[in-house]
């Protein structure tokens, strides 16, 4: 599903923040990327969604080598992707609905099919019952939960997750890794990049360990070791 | 279809949403098209006061009291025959004074003066118009230069070409003045229509992020800010037009008491020209603010 092929970002003039990674991400697998701070974690997502162009190697999603990806078809790759955040990124004047209902706005789509997939999503994450509440009248969590209900909109074949839980607290935490759990047992490719030590000894999933730009360590079923 | 409706509704919202940057923004922009109406109508007006000025001059050459008919005649050929002259006609003494009386009726003294007299005191007369008001000189001095110079007692002759050089010059300048008006509020224009898109833009950082994240496309995201200055030129438009109509009916009464017989009807002088003038100004407002908005979008939307 996701492959990485030598792929380097350099930022000018000498930060290497990926360097020469060789990755190979299956279908439907869950892994979680772990590292210490500013070891390319981000660069990485942040290219799978095309808002960075690799300076070297071969980014292919789904067969497509996006590393060269035109312009013009970064909202195709967007829509395939679902993407959720440690800060949420919910409009804050916009209801639940309205929030989700607004994404599928600008893409195009439909009132009718807004009205049918909006309670669709909701339902998947549990909040079909807050649909008319705004973002602050919900806890962290269930903020998050709303981030991810709108990155499912599209019926993404990946999610990625950007410290998801960074934001709150170990309930709540159990709660959003239980959801992406379920997400990914529905068939998603799921990448969680996370700081959450408790999170990957709860998964027991593979996890890749990121230092400097390079892969030291990447396990079947792992354990956070730093 | 769908889409364009709701980037449509998009940039409406903005455009009330944000009431004073746009009442900032319209106000400049019916600035500037104001002041190239203003020119329009000097314009309009310079010239038509230079067409009728034009129209009003004639040379009176009144002849000696012993010329004969033929020699009368054959002077009128002459001068009919000269290349600058439109049209020469002839007046009796007796017509000239009977439109000596018309002109001045309203004159007691004058008309108890022209009563007391026993004999007529003007000459016949031939009256010459030329076909551009500058060759008047020329026509005289051909005619002083001719075998008939000693038929002529005098000629009246109200200088034309000092009146419209005078207005000439005038509007002239009040033109450059205006051009330069106009180009100054059109960049002063310019450069708010970019500092309100600016500013909407960062207004809707959040929105814009969430736009991108979801796969919006970069016509999507762009066009509510080049739609929402095209209303801002639509707007300015259209009160402008409102504005340029009350002026010309505040206006129209000061230049008929400034003129005398003046009847030009500058209101149909716009109305009969309407799309032509608000179509353009329409079609370079739309232009000033997309440019604007399209330099503002460069700068500060990054896709
Ligand atoms: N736009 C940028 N310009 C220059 N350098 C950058 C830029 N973005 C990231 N970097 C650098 O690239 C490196 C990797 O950054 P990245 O954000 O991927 O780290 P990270 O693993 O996500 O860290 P964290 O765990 O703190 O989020 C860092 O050294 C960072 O300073
Ligand atoms: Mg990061």
């Amino acid at each position: 599903m996701i492959k990485l092929r030598q792929l380097t970002k350099l930022y000018k003039p000498n930060t290497y923040a990926l360097h020469s990674v060789n990755l190979h991400i299956k279908d439907k697998e869950f892994v979680s990327i772990i590292g210490q701070s500013g070891t390319g974690k981000t660069t990485l997502i942040r290219m799978l969604t095309a808002e960075e162009k690799p300076t070297n190697g071969e980014l292919i999603v789904g067969g497509w080598d996006i590393s060269r990806i035109h312009r013009r078809d970064i909202p195709i790759l967007r829509r395939q992707i679902g993407v959720i955040y440690q800060d949420f990124k919910l409009l804050p004047q916009k209801t639940i609905f309205e929030n989700i209902a607004f994404a599928l706005q600008v893409c195009g789509t439909s009132r009718s099919k807004i009205m049918k997939v909006v309670p669709q999503v909701l339902r998947i994450v549990g909040l079909e019952s807050k649909i008319s509440r705004y973002p602050w009248q919900l806890s962290g969590g269930e903020q998050q939960r709303v981030g991810i209900a709108r990155s499912l909109i599209h019926h993404p074949k990946i999610l990625l997750a950007d410290e998801p839980t960074g934001n709150l607290d170990s309930i709540n935490t159990r709660e959003i890794i239980a959801l992406l759990k379920k997400i990914n047992e529905l068939g998603t490719t799921v990448m969680l990049v996370t700081h959450d030590k408790e999170v990957v000894n709860l998964l027991k999933k593979r996890v890749i360990t990121l230092d400097h730009g390079k892969v030291v360590s990447d396990q079947k079923v792992g354990k956070y070791m730093l | 279809m769908l889409t364009f409706l709701r980037v449509l509704k998009f940039a409406l919202q903005d455009f009330w949403r944000n009431f004073w940057l746009t009442l900032v923004t319209v106000s400049v922009l019916v600035l500037a098209l104001f002041s190239v109406n203003i020119l329009i109508t000097l314009k309009a007006v310079s010239d038509n006061i230079i067409d009728s000025v034009h129209d009003k001059v004639d040379i009176n050459i009144m002849l000696v009291s012993e010329a004969t008919e033929v020699d009368v005649n054959n002077f009128k050929t002459f001068v009919s025959n000269t290349s600058e002259v439109d049209t020469v006609s002839f007046l009796s003494k007796e017509m000239v004074l009977e439109q000596f009386k018309q002109k001045n009726i309203g004159n007691p003294d004058i008309q108890s003066a022209i009563s007391e007299l026993e004999d007529n005191p003007f000459n016949d007369t031939l009256v010459v118009k030329a076909g551009d008001p500058s060759d008047y000189d020329l026509i005289l001095q051909k005619i002083q230069a001719s075998e008939y110079s000693s038929l002529v007692d005098n000629n009246d002759f109200s200088d034309p070409q000092k009146i419209i050089s005078f207005v000439q010059s005038v509007s002239d300048k009040v033109e450059k003045f205006g051009i330069f008006i106009a180009v100054l509020f059109s960049l002063i224009a310019f450069l708010i229509v970019f500092n309100t898109i600016r500013v909407t833009i960062y207004t809707h950082k959040e929105e814009i992020g969430v736009m991108r994240l979801v796969g919006a496309t970069n016509w999507f995201i762009r066009m509510p800010f080049i739609l929402e200055s095209v209303l801002y030129a639509f707007v300015a438009l259209l009160i402008n037009i409102g504005l340029i109509y009350l002026f010309i009916n505040i206006l129209t009464p000061y230049l008929g008491t400034f003129l005398a017989n003046y009847d030009f009807d500058l209101t149909a002088y716009f109305s009969d020209r309407f799309l032509l003038i608000f179509g353009l100004e329409f079609v370079l407002a739309v232009v000033l603010t997309i440019l604007s908005s399209a330099f503002a979008i460069r700068r500060y939307l990054k896709v």
